[in-house]
């Protein structure tokens, strides 16, 4: 942190030198050292984000997805752009004829096989859409709605770490930082369901407000559990809480600390999703109910806004999922070496790291979403409060008995059961604690077996072997 | 880690605890008078340990969140007192519906509780903590009767006046935290009385009055008391005649003491306002043709005499006369109340021409009822005379103590006044329930019942022993000491 | 190293370059939504001059024309679900910063006194949980609950 500070000061001063004033050196510097890296990671991945949904989304079903789009319609626009003087047709045919040539048509292939080329044919169709603000909304309301979503998105990413020396602001209050600014994407949806004057998006905004209310107390919970876990609210300080110095770095992880660390990752994740809104949980889209939920009225790239920040939340998702348990920006083997690096190689492979877990993490969450159909509004409801709520509190409370069960054992420190294998004692505390949580998840199962209601005719189908023919 | 006073706060712990076994009973007995039981067993025992805590010593200022001095316990007995009653009168009410009848008991606990801890606070955060409490159970209880228009209006009315009441009280504390430094009332007090010229200050703490004010329905914060009293089921209105008034009397108490210990101009402003609220109250009641909405402006009135007993307050023996005023005003209120509950059981109805001939019906009830509205204006020789006569001596004790309080006087002349003028609209209630005769339509229904009619005849009865043993006391004890 | 204006500028803002860097990104954020739009300004209605009519801008309901504003009454239902996450969220404001103090104080030798104190409050407010969840306050489907 310091280094990057020291340069980070360097930077406003060489601005300064410029004949600048000094606060503005300093907000120049905080451009280049924290917002620009920070767009330059999320915004490729948010945008990416959509393609690689749909490819693996085509993947699911069987299909190939985005494979037309190639680059030859970009080389015409900018070969007709560059030789004004020439006519149209003899253009066309320059730019077929480049993309005939070798390494372009290679290029040309990589791109339209991927699906990238097609997400700039996108971008270029979505900023040549109108962009309607309709008759009859709340002008005020409907045209806040998308600057707060996008920073809703961007804002908690301020404090998440991406290696050691890479964060934006480490807040001695991360955690309630990202609860609070991830708190305007519900304030963005209700304006957006309200404003737009519009029956759907006024059912849409209403559910998803509900919803993501709901599913902000099992995520607070669980982000309250790991605090009390790593004894921090500080992300940078939860990352090196979960350092382990062996060659097997990955067993510091909280993860796999105690089995209670488990289901509150499952709890998390799960009631992550649902507040983002995403498949299965889309019930303020709900395309096959209410048109399109809470953005109907949202047209061209003011709706792309909020697609935007729909990825970028599940990119934050899968960024705070790997601090809270994955060791952050940690590589799961031989950390030690990687600390031992210079600044400037310590990030980038961090930020790799990082961008890796992210990405599984994101990955894992399209899957469900292509595997899962849509739960009832009612069914979310519950989920939140009678399951998802009870089990994280169990959860933290277990975890708060592990910590005092193990310091009454080991009389020396609390936690870090699996990283001090040496010593005997700390062993039975956490076998004991999976042996405690192994049980209870077993009677979850069994009683949700006994008595609970059957399963959907549809996720039966899909959960089960479908029987072979003979 | 601040210290927290457990031993001080036993009684809201065990009013909590049996909340909390009421919740469990609401949800497991189907017999829903079961949660009133349980509430009025945790009443009484919080009450037992109040005693206990009275009887062993337990004065002196011991602070931390909450304070526990003779005030406070007063205040706290009380509210026990009270709440005890109410949730035994409560279910015999025929205003309830019966599904939900134990939502509404809990939220009379929840009004005792609230009550508790606001009369204890010693710091601003259990002050509104306390205020909070009250109001929201308050809410609950103004609006309880579903597809009622009336409590429909009473319970948004409560809730508006009642926000805007709490958000200047905390815009005022803001302020007070913000320019004392501190938390602590006692500590603010000081620096109120060090930066005696500072007019922010003084600002922040007459903002930070507007909740007790509000409790207490000081005029101009009483306008809603008419109409939340008259579209509450009456058992409720009964309650916030008494939980929060008392409450709020113990806090207005320690804040004199802690914030304008020997201050004129502070009890100047208190008198001012106790006989503006007064005479208010006395004037609108004039024109009432409801009991219920009298009643509410009786307790505007009542709250007016009560200032001046607050205007005299750090005086020796003014405890005594608002304690007194308290008890008395406790039993004669509450009485009034559960007997309008009983006659409107049978009537559907506290408007006095729906009254009519009540006494034909409901002698014992009647008869109650005319008991605690003679006691309520004033006429020897029931609780109310005693009360208002200390309550005047102190009064004129202080207007003679030759302090520069001789407007005290004319105070007391106001009281005298207002004594005479708040008779008229007892009168009116008494004339409907025992001259005239009514319809014998309206005899059919409404059971007597007997736990409200024991509740009725322990607050006529202490009416009426308050009203003759006081004087007998004082006079013994002028003849012995 | 740095130029002192520099240097007194860091250190005036010492405490506060953290909530630099969010004002940063923050205008970042919100200037970029704005450059977009603008962009879209520009393309559609300077470069690509299009235009509006009055059934284009009006509200979608599925083709028909609107009936009615949509600022109508909303099921109480949202209403019940906002007071219980009013509850629990002020029971995670008040947990969030306690927590991270629980490890220090078993270490300190009273954990177990502070692990009862939370317990208490989390059991308290489940209790309320699972009041509201009795009287049906999370059972959307009309047919369970009145």
């Amino acid at each position: 942190m310091n280094g990057f500070h020291q340069s980070f000061l360097a930077t406003a001063a060489w601005f300064s030198s410029c004949g600048l004033p000094g606060w503005l050196g300093l907000v120049l510097a905080g451009v280049v050292f924290y917002a620009v890296p920070l767009f330059a990671v999320v915004l490729p991945i948010a945008g990416l984000g959509q393609i690689f949904e749909r490819k693996i989304a085509a993947a699911m079903q069987r299909r190939i997805g985005p494979s037309t789009t190639g680059i030859v319609g970009i080389l015409r626009l900018t070969v007709n752009l560059a030789l004004p003087w020439k006519a149209k047709a003899e253009c066309n045919r320059l730019a077929e004829r480049l993309v005939a040539f070798g390494p372009v048509a290679l290029l040309d292939r990589l791109l339209t096989r991927t699906g990238v080329a097609q997400l700039a044919a996108d971008g270029v169709k979505m900023i040549g859409k109108e962009d309607l603000v309709p008759s009859g909304v709340d002008g005020w309301l409907f045209r806040a709605a998308p600057y707060l979503a996008i920073a809703g998105a961007f804002l908690p990413f301020v404090v998440v770490p991406w290696s050691q020396h890479l964060v934006g602001a480490d807040l001695s209050i991360g955690l309630v930082w990202v609860a609070a600014a991830g708190g305007l994407t519900a304030v963005a949806i209700l304006l957006a369901g309200w404003g737009s004057n519009n029956k759907w998006t006024m059912l849409g905004g209403m559910r998803a407000v509900a919803q993501i209310v709901s599913y902000e107390i099992p995520v607070g919970l669980c982000m309250a559990a790991v605090a009390m876990w790593c004894g921090t609210l500080s992300l940078q300080q939860m990352v090196a809480a979960q350092y382990h110095p062996g060659v097997l770095s990955f067993l510091g992880w909280n993860l796999i600390q105690s089995p209670f660390m488990v289901i509150l990752a499952g709890t998390f994740y799960l009631a992550a999703i649902a507040e983002c809104q995403r498949t299965p949980f889309d019930t303020a889209e709900a395309e096959s109910e209410l048109v399109s939920g809470f953005n109907t009225e949202m047209s061209g790239l003011r709706w792309g806004m909020f697609a935007m920040a729909e990825y970028t939340e599940t990119f934050l998702i899968g960024a705070l999922f790997a601090v809270l348990f994955l060791g952050g920006y940690q590589s799961p083997v031989g950390e030690q070496w990687i600390l031992s690096l210079p600044p400037l190689a310590e990030t980038v492979i961090h930020v790799a790291i990082m961008t890796a877990k992210c990405l599984v993490a994101i990955w894992v969450m399209m899957w469900i979403r292509w595997t899962l159909p849509r739960f009832r509004i009612d069914q979310v409801m519950r989920l939140a409060w009678l399951k998802l709520v009870p089990l994280a509190l169990v959860c933290l409370f277990g975890l708060a008995l592990t910590m005092l069960l193990g310091a009454r054992i080991e009389q020396v420190a609390y936690g870090r059961l699996l990283s001090a294998p040496s010593a005997q004692l700390p062993l039975i505390a956490w076998a004991l604690s999976w042996l405690l949580a192994g049980g209870a998840i077993i009677a979850l199962v069994v009683a949700a077996k006994r008595s609970g209601p059957p399963m959907p005719a549809a996720l039966r189908r899909l959960t089960t072997a479908p029987a072979r023919k003979a | 880690m601040i210290p927290v006073p457990v031993g001080l706060m036993i009684p809201e712990i065990v009013l909590g605890v049996g909340a909390c076994a009421a919740l469990v009973a609401e949800l497991t007995c189907s017999a829903k008078r079961r949660v009133a039981q349980v509430g009025a067993l945790a009443c009484l025992l919080a009450l037992g340990v109040v005693v206990g805590q009275a009887l062993g010593g337990l004065g002196g200022h011991a602070t931390g969140s909450l304070t526990v001095d003779a005030v406070t316990l007063a205040a706290r007995i009380g509210v026990l007192v009270a709440t005890f009653l109410l949730l035994v009168a409560a279910p015999s009410s025929q205003e309830l519906n019966h599904r939900e009848e134990g939502e509404y008991h809990l939220s009379l606990l929840g009004l005792g509780l609230g009550g508790l801890v606001f009369a204890g606070a010693a710091d601003l955060l259990t002050l509104y903590l306390g205020l909070e409490f009250l109001s929201l159970t308050g809410y609950a209880l103004a609006g309880f009767r579903p597809h009622d228009r009336h409590a429909g209006e009473a319970g948004l009315k409560y809730v508006l006046f009642g926000a805007l009441a709490s958000a200047l009280t905390l815009v005022g504390m803001s302020y007070l935290y913000g320019l004392s430094g501190s938390l602590d009332l006692a500590v603010i007090g000081e620096t109120l009385s060090y930066h005696g010229a500072s007019r922010a200050l003084a600002a922040a703490a007459l903002l930070a009055l507007v909740g007790v004010a509000f409790k207490l329905t000081i005029a101009p914060f009483h306008l809603y008391s008419p109409d939340v009293y008259q579209g509450a089921p009456t058992i409720s209105a009964a309650a916030f005649a008494v939980i929060p008034k008392i409450a709020a009397a113990a806090v207005a108490a320690h804040l004199l003491l802690w914030w304008a210990p020997a201050s004129g101009h502070a009890s100047a402003a208190i008198a001012i306002a106790g006989v503006v609220t007064m005479t208010v109250g006395n004037l609108t009641a004039l024109g009432q043709t409801n009991a219920k909405r009298i009643l509410a402006l009786s307790g505007v009135a009542h709250a007016g005499y009560l200032m001046l007993a607050l205007a005299v307050w750090p005086q020796a023996g003014a405890l005594g006369a608002v304690g007194f005023y308290l008890l008395a005003y406790l039993a004669m209120n509450l009485g009034a109340f559960v007997a309008v509950m009983l006659l409107e059981n049978r009537t559907r109805s506290s408007d006095l021409d729906r009254l009519a001939g009540s006494w034909r019906q409901q002698p014992l009830e009647s008869a109650s009822l005319a008991l605690c509205l003679v006691s309520l204006a004033g006429i020897p020789p029931l609780a109310g005379f005693t009360a208002k006569w200390v309550l005047l001596r102190s009064v004129v004790e202080g207007g003679l103590a030759g302090d520069g309080r001789g407007w005290l006087l004319a105070a007391a002349v106001a009281l005298l006044v207002n004594a005479v003028l708040s008779a008229f609209p007892y009168i009116r209630i008494l004339r409907a329930c025992l001259v005239e005769g009514g319809d014998d339509a309206a005899a059919a229904g409404g059971g007597r019942s007997s736990p409200a009619l024991a509740v009725l005849a322990v607050c006529a009865a202490a009416t009426l022993v308050l009203g003759v043993a006081w004087p007998v006391v004082a006079l013994l004890r002028g003849y012995l000491g | 190293m740095a130029d002192p204006a520099i240097l007194a500028a860091s250190t005036a803002t010492a405490g506060y370059s953290d909530y630099l860097a969010i004002a940063v990104v923050g205008a970042l954020a919100i200037g970029m939504v704005a450059g977009i739009l603008w962009a879209v300004w520009f393309v559609t209605r300077v470069v690509g001059r299009i235009t509006t009519t009055p059934s284009k801008t009006s509200t979608y309901e599925c083709g028909e024309t609107p009936v009615g504003p949509a600022w109508q009454r909303f099921n109480l239902r949202f209403y019940l679900v906002a007071i219980v996450f009013l509850i629990f969220d002020v029971e995670l404001v008040l947990v969030l910063p306690t927590l991270p103090l629980f490890a220090p104080a078993i270490a300190a030798g009273h954990g177990v006194a502070v692990f009862l104190k939370i317990f208490l409050f989390v059991a308290t407010l489940l209790l309320g949980l699972v009041y509201a969840a009795a009287k049906g306050d999370f059972a959307w489907d009309k047919s369970k609950h009145g």
